[in-house]
């Protein structure tokens, strides 16, 4: 073969079908690996699903201290005596001085605030004109409506307990 | 123990991780769920426990000797046999008070007072329900719909499986029994949608119906005199949405812990405040209940398979059964019979109509700016009609729930004649509790599949991702929900 032809075999069309090969092997690299991806992406094993369990109650822990402190005070006569109570109380301030309580306290009060808010309040807060327009911005009186009262409203909004009434004290 | 509480949540972490080390051990991981569920059970009151045990035992026997006979008369002796004990059981723990109490009020009536024997009796949580599936599984057996299970533990697993056996789903033998003799398999598609559905769940029954309940339906329910029409309007659609919260957060939580330990349980709600019939309703309430009741007390009275009038009576007996299983009160018979009525009404309007009209008729209108016009009429004219229909169905619905809710006749007599004389203003009626209600109802027209949607964003985060989003949707239903921890109120059922 002369040179001008061995050139043409070797650098040319050999060359040639070698970059005409790669793309064919890197696309059989991505698919297996896609296929890898997604045989292991369907299952997942008890441990990481655990894994995710530990992590949010962790999270609860860190950013809801004072929910741990409300259980140990519940627990009643436990084996650990009243030490399991100091140790909570001890993580709580140790969350609050980290600053981790103040998400939780920040909704609180923000859902607080929604709650007592009236129509008026929602319209000066959408900067919407405050002309009073239901009469839910004001308590009606029985007296305005002619209705006698038997059972005044409670300001803690608890109703007598019966089978049907659905809030009892905190219970674990 | 409650779902939204931190013992169950310890309960269930040592349960998951156990269960799952034992996957590969299926009678070891069998006989550990059953002593987690009874130890559940247990937990609220031990006596029960036996109670539990022995209504498994009787369907366990039942299906057993079901299996060894094929004489006819013998096996419906035998199911019938199984039948009585499991009603005799529910009858006694649910109706003795109620029964003793009627006959006593009759007896005074008639100026025959007698000292009757008195007993209190305490209601077994979820006594309606493990009642109810242990009866499926016998009368699936009778029917040879399913073999009669060899092994004790599956029975007494099936009944007694701690995420559905205080207030459902009613699971049938038939979907649940296959699923323990298959080796349990944790997929990324059920772990997201767990997770999901007992956030949704949490945040369903802690922070809507738990605010709904304390701020405004008990309240007003408890002296419906006291307050003004719009209010008890408003209280209505509270109750509404409260119920339908409670019981379908619990049913979503009770399926997201279930599908985390591998079981797959059907969907028991389905937006069914959109129903646009009573009918449609019941195929989206308490799905496993009216399945049940359609399959072993509709259709073997007959159904609509023996002329009009047994139609009606076997509607009618139906939902008074359905609503005297809730409890023994006559407002949950008037309950049921009001649901019985319509649906029968329902019923008799659908085969007086002649030909059924076209909901929407845009095939043959021509495919010009007139038909089009015309088309676009039809479809208009469609919405309004289900708008309707569904604003109706809604109406119906809350009706039945006054009588459901109130604590006696009387009181819920109250409430409709406050309904009925409409005076006042609204003191309830301000812009939380009014988002609350109207947020949840219009809720119920999101795309049914919304949570399976949301569930595969999830499935492809790793434990990090998942515990991040657990651990963070947790925290923030609980800064959101009022304090303290309801029960569910289909626990005193």
């Amino acid at each position: 073969m002369s040179f001008a032809l061995e050139f043409r075999k070797n650098y040319l069309i050999d060359r040639t079908k070698q970059v005409e090969a790669q793309p064919k092997k890197r696309r059989a690299r991505a698919k297996s690996i896609d296929r890898k991806s997604i045989n292991t992406a369907a299952s997942i094993s008890g441990r990481q699903v655990a894994r995710a369990l530990l992590i949010a109650g962790l999270i609860l822990a860190v950013f809801n201290s004072s929910a741990l402190v409300q259980y140990t005070h519940r627990l009643s006569d436990n084996a650990f005596g009243p030490e399991i109570i100091i140790a909570s109380e001890k993580w709580h301030a140790m969350m609050e001085t980290g600053r981790m309580t103040e998400i939780s306290q920040r909704i609180r009060t923000a859902v607080s605030t929604a709650r007592s808010s009236s129509w008026n309040d929602l319209r000066n807060s959408l900067g919407i004109d405050g002309r009073r327009l239901g009469r839910a911005d004001k308590p009606i009186s029985p007296s305005d409506q002619g209705i006698i009262t038997s059972a005044p409203r409670r300001e803690d909004g608890q109703s007598g307990r019966s089978i049907r009434s659905s809030i009892a004290d905190g219970s674990g | 123990m409650l779902f939204p509480t931190l013992n169950f949540a310890i309960f269930f972490l040592v349960v998951f991780a156990i269960s799952w080390e034992l996957k590969d051990r299926a009678e070891y991981r069998k006989a550990f769920l059953l002593g987690a569920s009874y130890f559940f059970y247990g937990y609220w009151d031990w006596r029960f426990t036996a109670l539990l045990a022995g209504s498994s035992l009787i369907n366990y026997a039942a299906g057993r000797f079901l299996s060894l006979t094929d004489d006819d008369r013998q096996r419906r002796i035998l199911v019938a046999t199984a039948v009585v004990l499991n009603l005799s059981i529910l009858g006694f723990f649910k109706y003795y008070g109620f029964f003793l109490d009627s006959f006593a009020d009759l007896l005074l009536a008639v100026r025959l007072e007698r000292d009757l024997p008195f007993m209190e009796i305490i209601l077994p949580v979820g006594i309606s329900f493990f009642t109810f599936q242990g009866i499926s599984y016998v009368v699936d057996v009778y029917r040879r719909e399913i073999p009669a299970a060899d092994s004790a533990l599956d029975i007494f697993l099936y009944i007694s499986f701690f995420p559905q056996l205080v207030a459902g789903p009613i699971v049938r033998a038939a979907h649940f029994l296959p699923q323990l003799d298959q080796k349990p398999q944790l997929e990324r598609p059920m772990v997201s949608l767990g997770i999901v559905l007992i956030l949704i769940g949490l945040f369903k029954k802690m922070v809507i119906a738990n605010y709904l309940a304390s701020e405004l339906v008990d309240i007003v329910f408890f002296d419906p005199s006291a307050y003004s029409s719009p209010d008890l309007l408003l209280a209505l659609y509270g109750y509404a949405v409260q119920i339908y919260c409670d019981f379908s957060g619990y049913s979503d939580i009770a399926i997201g812990v279930a599908a985390l330990l591998g079981y797959r349980f059907k969907w028991n709600f389905n937006q069914p405040y959109r129903a646009a019939s009573l009918r449609e309703f019941w195929h989206r309430w308490h799905i496993s209940l009216s399945e049940w009741l359609r399959d072993y007390l509709y259709k073997p009275l007959g159904g609509s398979r023996h002329g009009v009038a047994k139609t009606y009576r076997n509607l009618l007996l139906t939902m008074f059964l359905g609503g005297i299983w809730h409890g023994a009160a006559w407002t949950f018979v008037v309950w049921g019979m009001i649901h019985g009525s319509v649906l029968a009404a329902e019923r008799l309007l659908a085969s007086l109509r002649s030909a059924p009209a076209p909901a929407v008729a845009i095939v043959g209108f021509g495919h010009g700016a007139t038909g089009q016009l015309l088309s676009a009429g039809a479809a208009s004219q469609h919405i309004f009609s289900k708008t309707v229909r569904i604003f109706i169905t809604f109406h119906v619905v809350c009706l039945a729930w006054i009588f459901f809710r109130s604590e006696n006749f009387e009181l819920a007599m109250d409430y409709l004649s406050g309904l009925a004389h409409w005076t006042g203003g609204a003191q309830f009626a301000g812009p939380f509790l009014v988002a609350l209600v109207a947020g949840s109802l219009a809720g119920h027209f999101l795309p049914e599949t919304l949570v399976e949607h949301i569930a595969r964003r999830l499935e492809w985060f790793g434990p990090i991702g998942l515990g991040l989003v657990l651990g963070f949707g947790v925290l923030l239903i609980e800064a959101v929900a009022p304090e303290g921890v309801a029960p569910f109120i289909y626990f005193q059922f």
